[in-house]
């Protein structure tokens, strides 16, 4: 079980260098009035979200060393 | 009606964008489409789980809120993937170019530019039952020479766009014919707003110059008949009444002698005193003189 935890926080890094280079490329290259800057901020709010509530539900449960 | 301010960053100076335009809202929304029906799985399963909460214990339920979680922040990353593809392709016309920029994922931008002069034909063609019932088509663009042909792909209205293009095309050529418009050579840095404050230009600005000119002529011109009015203003009503008298007298006189000669005229206070008569002796005017006086 450690295990995936693991793999969910070097999925986490990826994913947060991902978002980081597309939300770059919506601020960089958008215009004046247009849906960049609303998609960003929506983007973000629901990928933090997503993540708080993954990791509150990660601290309720236990974790063993093993797969039971 | 052209959009004000720079809107993009190689926006030359005086350049004026008209359109800007991006694909259909309708080719996002498909691919929109299918990463939402993606997502549906783990919200069926997050609702199961909220009814029936001891379903998923142990390791089951641990392994399925990581997996699902990893499955939902993947989905929303390829909605920011095909996001930025769709929003960031953009074809910009102005009054001197077409501007067309593409967006290929992420790290990787195509910009091409055509002058408008350079247009040989502008094509619409809408294709498709979609296509035909929602107004939206692609726009071919031949250019002269080697260069490829622009195309304007999923574009909203694209009869309506061409035919804009088009006009933007002939207005190219015929400026490019006429002499600039003033406003179009004024830059930013030749601009001198005192120049401009009182509403004049530079024409206005040498013709009151001449205007002073002329007018400071007839200022001197009017000095001169000052002069000669003062002039005038001299001669006192006595001195007329003076003259008068004299010209009664010499009348008087030329009668009985003809060989007098004639009254001189004089003007001025100065000349009419010494006509008068002085108490010391001396001779008036008309006085004969007697050589034998005796003045002993």
């Amino acid at each position: 079980m450690i295990f995936l935890l693991v793999c969910y926080f070097v999925f986490l890094v990826g994913f947060i260098i991902f978002s980081a280079s597309g939300l770059y490329h919506l601020w960089r290259f958008g215009y004046v009035g247009d849906l960049t800057k609303p998609v960003m901020v929506v983007y973000i709010i629901v990928a933090i979200f997503i993540i708080v509530l993954t990791l509150f539900a990660i601290s309720l449960r236990s974790w063993p060393a093993t797969i039971s | 009606m052209p959009i004000s301010g720079k809107y993009f960053p190689s926006q030359l100076s005086g350049e004026r964008v008209f359109l800007l335009i991006r694909r259909h809202w309708i080719v996002f929304a498909a691919m929109s489409l299918l990463l939402a029906v993606l997502i549906v799985p783990v919200i069926m399963l997050l609702i199961y789980w909220s009814a029936n909460p001891d379903t998923f214990s142990g390791s089951l339920g641990n392994f399925l809120i990581i997996l699902s979680s990893m499955y939902t922040l993947a989905v929303i990353g390829l909605m920011l993937y095909g996001f930025v593809n769709y929003y960031l392709d953009i074809y910009i016309v102005t009054n001197k170019r077409i501007v067309d920029i593409k967006q290929n994922g992420f790290f990787k931008r195509e910009i091409a530019e055509l002058h408008l002069h350079q247009i040989q034909d502008v094509e619409a063609r809408v294709d498709g039952f979609l296509q035909t019932v929602i107004h939206f088509g692609d726009i071919y663009i031949q250019t002269a020479g080697e260069r490829e042909n622009f195309i304007f792909a999923d574009v909203p209205h694209p009869y309506t766009l061409a035919k804009e293009i088009i006009e933007l095309h002939e207005a190219a050529i015929e400026a490019e014919y006429e002499p600039q418009m003033p406003d179009d050579e004024i830059k930013a840095d030749d601009y001198r707003p005192e120049d401009y404050s009182s509403g004049k230009t530079t024409t206005d600005q040498a013709e009151e110059q001449r205007f002073q000119q002329i007018q400071s002529q007839d200022n001197q011109i009017e000095d001169s008949g000052g002069a000669i009015k003062e002039l005038e203003e001299s001669y006192s009503p006595k001195d007329a009444k003076d003259f008068e008298q004299q010209v009664s007298k010499s009348s008087a006189t030329s009668a009985s002698d003809q060989t007098q000669p004639e009254v001189e005229l004089g003007f001025g206070s100065h000349d009419s005193g010494n006509q008068q008569k002085n108490p010391t002796g001396e001779l008036s005017e008309g006085q004969e003189v007697n050589l034998n006086d005796d003045h002993n």
